[in-house]
């Protein structure tokens, strides 16, 4: 049965054939080409993509943040169970910060230059709630504290440039727990800093998870966070999820030939003389894409088959030991039942 | 040991014979702005490092932000000047050098930096972005640098034929290919690498890695790779500098660092490295530290870790004497009291000799969790 | 903030003495004889020279300059021999009027833009208007646009007085507080003469706010733009906050920045005096007479209204690089980015 089929409980967050285009000069560009997406309570899901995935589309799609030139065109987006699509700014709004909460890339221009740090994490409160100045400062001091502010008195009313970039993003997820979520979106949160302060984060947004049972969805191009955060993986390409399968599955035993080719890049220490596996080619245009797998091209597998060029990719899904798989490809039956034959838990 | 008896200066004596460029006890200080009392706000960018690269070798340095690290590679390429100190290309220092000599000199080293957006000027076509070395040093007639051009094009990976175009026709992989291209296209000695694949994708960091490997190979290049990610360095260096604060705390070859850390520094970098295993990730450990509280005028005594530090932090001699960098074995220094002490190993609790507090409070002291690791 | 005071304070009395050293030399060095004026072409050379002696015309240059400055910063300007009156009082009449006029335009111009410059994110419509709009605005002559205006206002819609000045004939200017018309009467509680004055206002102040508000709207557009594509702005939206919300408060206060240093260019220029604008409705401001002085070679006036208008733009850009500090606290707290 699939992860994306609804059993006894409910999905907190469930998206389905979400598409969003963009219109520009060179013609439209499809990012999110029809995405289904299942987040339930307390869970902490990984979506995996590179540059031009659409990942950060998916997550600002799912939010009502696209601006023209781009929309999203079509689809369904229910949180807890009330349709959000076709978008009311003011339900959005409500949503925004309180119900779900995003958390963006890049510290060092996330914040607002001009105004303390005090009181944009207190204008996340005071957007839900009729709260005083003063309450929302003090507010504020209490939230720097749980994500780990040192001085959080003194530093309320410190300017953005006063922080670090780790520090920076530490408000961020602060202001984002400001109204008590049900899941956090943190786009890339991590990549703009040290691995020292990489590792701090995810520590936090873990304890976040474990001790108000936030569902977290962490978008990444690094599989090695994705290994040590989340419980369910969405691997994303060229505007479509390709596979989806919980994370030891998934590094055990990748189906789709993008997501093996993914993990064999990881750089990591090789022998004298050899190099680190790159996928070769690079990934499709999103304005031009026709029929047939966007990876066939650069695919091991697919690279020749007729098939795989010119006819969109089947879907399979099956059950694995740890849970439900899903990959789009027309070779994943036979991949999956030879990786089956090795036994669980057995590297691929 | 004093200081002129420990290692490192004698390293720097019987340097091999190959030795391309020495840093000899740098110094770097910014000197604070406004206030009469200008000491307190001096930043101490560098304090006395010292360590020196062979011809054909990667050297990482590797370090959070505020470690130095740019710091470093600016003033070995002379963009910044050094307070004090002595840097030496191919045995001649590099300081004192009239600005003819200095030119010639920028010739032999060349850099790439980290951002493959903003390094590359928008108005121009990649070919007179990667020609633009030589126009500079007058070397060759057009139709010569045209040719010099499409070579290291070539070398690179990028079709020549696309050189009219501007960098943004181009992807971020291909942007840091065109920048590596200029950064060659002069023939260096010694490239200075700066987060070159920090700001790329996953799979494309493969490539570019690949293809700097590659040239060292093929064109005996020396490289100065600065990074924070161990794995990089993991891959492209062969040997290995960790700064913390402006100092050297640990230096050695590659498979040393790596498998025998002695500096706890070192050991918290490398717990901290993302695993791509979810069994091993779950079963590691990762040392985090207490969020750094920020101060950019330093540490008066004592080590510079010591506020962070799993096994300094409660210790006397830590708080008060400065560790010196000190040969420990062949091609491996370290400057720490206890070197060695804090270590990960498979299975084991993980062997600390101060006092710990078991439960931490709210996200301002250690986590620890699970038992250990392989490095 | 004392220190980044200071500092700033400090320079600009650097900038007025320096100034007031290049008035003094420009008046000297003018050709003509101002003793000719004023003893008339057909007096003795002796009564010039008596002439000269009284004005202190005869000394060394260095001591006149430091007459010039010690009189001037004791409020003794000199006496105006082609107008026949202090220079001090002269001024305090024509000063305050352009003032007045300056001021109101710069309301106009700058309200204006803001209003504009938001309206065109939201509306395509205004966003086309202000595009073409501000051409025309930045070449159209100040004083067509006066006689435009007023054949249009006054004449043949009777919406607005003529060319008369500050007041109709028959009103009484309010006692002199400020020497802002509207400003005194408000607070005098004449409010007939408050109406009487704004409405005289209008057309000069909308014919001077014309230029400078073409310019400012398209900077702070521009600004506005760059601002909206900010990620601190998205950020801001994902919070909860509405669109028009995150543009008053994280969109504007930043878009402000760049346009400020602009605006106060603008500011000072206004308050210089428009001789175009002044002469057309006849507005006593210090415009008509400057050029007066120049024909005259009253270089008393010259010099006087040369360092005084120094002061007001040093001044204006003295309050500018305050603000500066005040609003963007990058620049107030240089100390203390991470390395």
């Amino acid at each position: 049965m699939s992860h994306l089929v609804s059993n006894s409980e409910s999905p907190l967050l469930q998206v389905r054939s979400l598409k969003t285009e963009f219109s520009t000069p060179s013609g439209t560009v499809h990012a999110v080409r029809g995405v289904d997406l299942d987040v339930r309570g307390g869970e902490r899901v990984g979506i995996v993509g590179e540059s031009g995935s659409g990942k950060t589309a998916l997550a600002l799609s799912i939010l009502g943040l696209i601006d023209p030139p781009g929309r999203v065109v079509s689809g369904s987006i229910c949180l807890k169970g009330r349709e959000l699509w076709p978008f009311d700014e003011r339900r959005l709004n409500e949503v925004r910060g309180k119900e779900i909460a995003l958390v963006f890339q890049d510290p060092m221009t996330a914040l607002d230059p001009i105004q303390t740090i005090g009181r944009q994490i207190g204008e996340a409160l005071r957007s839900h709630s009729s709260m005083s100045r003063r309450k929302a400062r003090q507010s504020a001091i209490g939230l720097m504290q749980e994500v780990g502010i040192s001085s959080a008195a003194r530093r309320v009313d410190n300017y953005p440039h006063q922080y670090s970039g780790g520090m920076r993003q530490r408000v961020m997820i602060a202001v984002a727990l400001a109204n008590q979520p049900d899941l956090i979106i943190a786009d890339e949160p991590t990549t703009a800093l040290d691995v020292t302060s990489q590792a701090q984060i995810l520590d936090l947004l873990t304890q976040i998870c474990r001790d108000r049972g936030t569902a977290i969805v962490l978008i990444t191009h690094n599989l090695g966070i994705v290994a040590g955060f989340c419980d369910y993986v969405f691997v994303m390409y060229a505007g479509r999820i390709v596979e989806h399968s919980p994370v030891r599955e998934l590094f055990a035993h990748p189906v789709h030939p993008y997501t093996e080719a993914l993990l064999r890049s990881v750089p990591r220490s090789v022998a004298e003389g050899e190099s680190l596996y790159s996928i070769p080619g690079s990934p499709p245009d999103l304005a031009r894409l026709g029929r047939g797998c966007p990876f066939a091209p650069r695919c091991d597998r697919g690279r020749n088959e007729p098939r795989c060029a010119n006819e969109d990719p089947a879907t399979f899904e099956a059950m694995s030991t740890y849970g439900p798989v899903m990959a789009e490809c027309n070779f994943a039956e036979e991949r999956f039942a030879l990786v089956a034959q090795q036994g669980p838990g057995h590297p691929s | 040991m004093s200081r002129k008896e420990t290692g490192l200066v004698q390293d720097i004596k019987t340097a091999r014979a190959d030795e391309l460029l020495a840093v000899e006890n740098v110094t770097k200080v910014f000197r604070g702005t406004g206030r009469l009392r200008s000491r307190d706000n001096d930043v101490v960018a560098l304090d006395d490092i010292s360590f020196e690269l062979g011809r054909g070798e990667t050297l990482a340095l590797v370090g959070e932000s505020g470690s130095g690290k740019t710091t470093a590679t600016r003033c070995i390429l002379r963009l910044i000047e050094p307070t004090s100190g002595e840097i030496r290309f191919e045995g001649k220092s590099i300081l004192g050098l009239a600005p003819s000599q200095l030119f010639n000199l920028r010739r032999r080293m060349q850099v790439v930096f980290q951002d493959p957006f903003a390094s590359l000027d928008p108005r121009m076509t990649i070919e007179k972005i990667v020609e633009e070395p030589l126009v500079v040093h007058r070397l060759g007639n057009a139709s010569e640098r045209h040719d010099r051009v499409k070579e290291i094009l070539e070398l690179v990976g990028i079709p020549a034929q696309h050189a009219n175009r501007k960098p943004q026709a181009f992807s971020g992989g291909q942007r840091q290919r065109i920048a590596i291209a200029r950064a060659l296209v002069l023939n260096p000695e010694l490239v200075v690498l700066d987060e070159p694949v920090t700001a790329l994708d996953m799979s494309i960091q493969a490539q570019v890695l690949n293809l700097l490997v590659d040239l060292q190979v093929r064109l005996g290049l020396t490289y100065l790779l600065v990074v924070h990610d161990l794995s990089v360095a993991e891959f492209a260096a062969h040997r290995i500098v960790v700064m913390y604060r402006g100092k050297l705390v640990e230096v050695g070859t590659t498979s040393r660092i790596l498998n025998r850390p002695l500096h706890p520094y070192t050991v918290v970098l490398l717990s901290a490295v993302p695993i791509a295993d979810p069994e091993l990730a779950a079963r590691s450990h990762r040392i985090l530290l207490n969020a750094d509280s920020f101060d950019g005028a330093g540490v008066a005594r004592g080590c510079p870790f010591r506020l962070r530090c799993p096994i300094g932090r409660e210790r006397s001699t830590c708080q008060e004497r400065q560790p010196e960098l000190a040969i420990l074995e062949e091609g491996h220094s370290v400057a720490c009291h206890f070197p060695g002490e804090l270590s990960l190993r498979a299975g084991e609790e993980v062997v600390v000799g101060a006092t710990l507090d078991p439960n931490p409070a709210h996200g301002t002291s250690l986590s620890q969790r699970g038992a250990g690791t392989d490095a | 903030m004392i220190r980044f005071a200071t500092g700033k304070i400090a320079s600009s009395l650097v900038t007025v003495l320096g100034a007031s050293i290049i008035a003094f030399i420009v008046m000297r060095v003018l050709p003509g004889s101002p003793v000719r004026l004023i003893v008339g072409a057909l007096a003795s050379q002796a009564e010039v020279n008596n002439t000269q002696r009284a004005l202190g015309l005869d000394q060394s240059v260095p001591v006149q300059y430091w007459d010039y400055i010690s009189n001037f910063v004791r409020g003794d300007w000199g006496f105006s021999y082609s107008v026949g009156e202090p220079v001090r009082s002269l001024l305090a009449t024509r000063f305050p009027a352009s003032l007045e006029l300056g001021c109101c335009a710069f309301l106009f111009a700058f309200g204006g833009a803001i209003v504009l410059a938001i309206l065109s994110l939201t509306s395509a419509w205004v966003e086309r208007f202000v595009r073409s709009f501000a051409f025309l605005g930045l070449g159209t002559p100040v004083f067509w646009l006066a006689l435009i205006l007023l054949v249009v206002f006054s004449q043949s819609l009777h919406l607005l007085p003529g060319p008369e000045g500050r007041l109709s004939l028959n009103v009484q200017p309010p006692p002199k507080i400020t020497g802002f018309y509207t400003i005194d009467s408000l607070v005098t509680g004449r409010f007939g003469t408050l109406w009487n004055a704004i409405e005289h206002l209008i057309l000069p102040a909308l014919c001077l706010a014309f230029a400078p508000f073409s310019f400012l709207v398209r900077l702070l557009r521009s600004n506005l733009l760059d601002v909206t594509r900010e990620p601190f702005m998205a950020v801001a939206r994902s919070k909860g906050v509405s669109r028009s919300l995150v543009i008053l408060r994280h969109g504007l206060p930043n878009a402000f920045l760049p346009t400020l240093t602009a605006s106060a260019l603008v500011f000072a220029e206004l308050l210089a005096g428009s001789v175009l604008v002044e002469t057309v409705f006849d507005w006593p401001g210090v415009g008509a007479l400057v050029v007066q002085s120049l024909e005259n070679k009253d270089y008393v006036v010259m010099q006087t209204f040369i360092l005084l208008s120094a002061i007001v733009y040093v001044t204006v850009n003295l309050i500018v690089d305050l603000l500066y500090g005040a609003i963007d606290p990058r620049i107030r707290l240089a100390r203390g980015t991470p390395p």
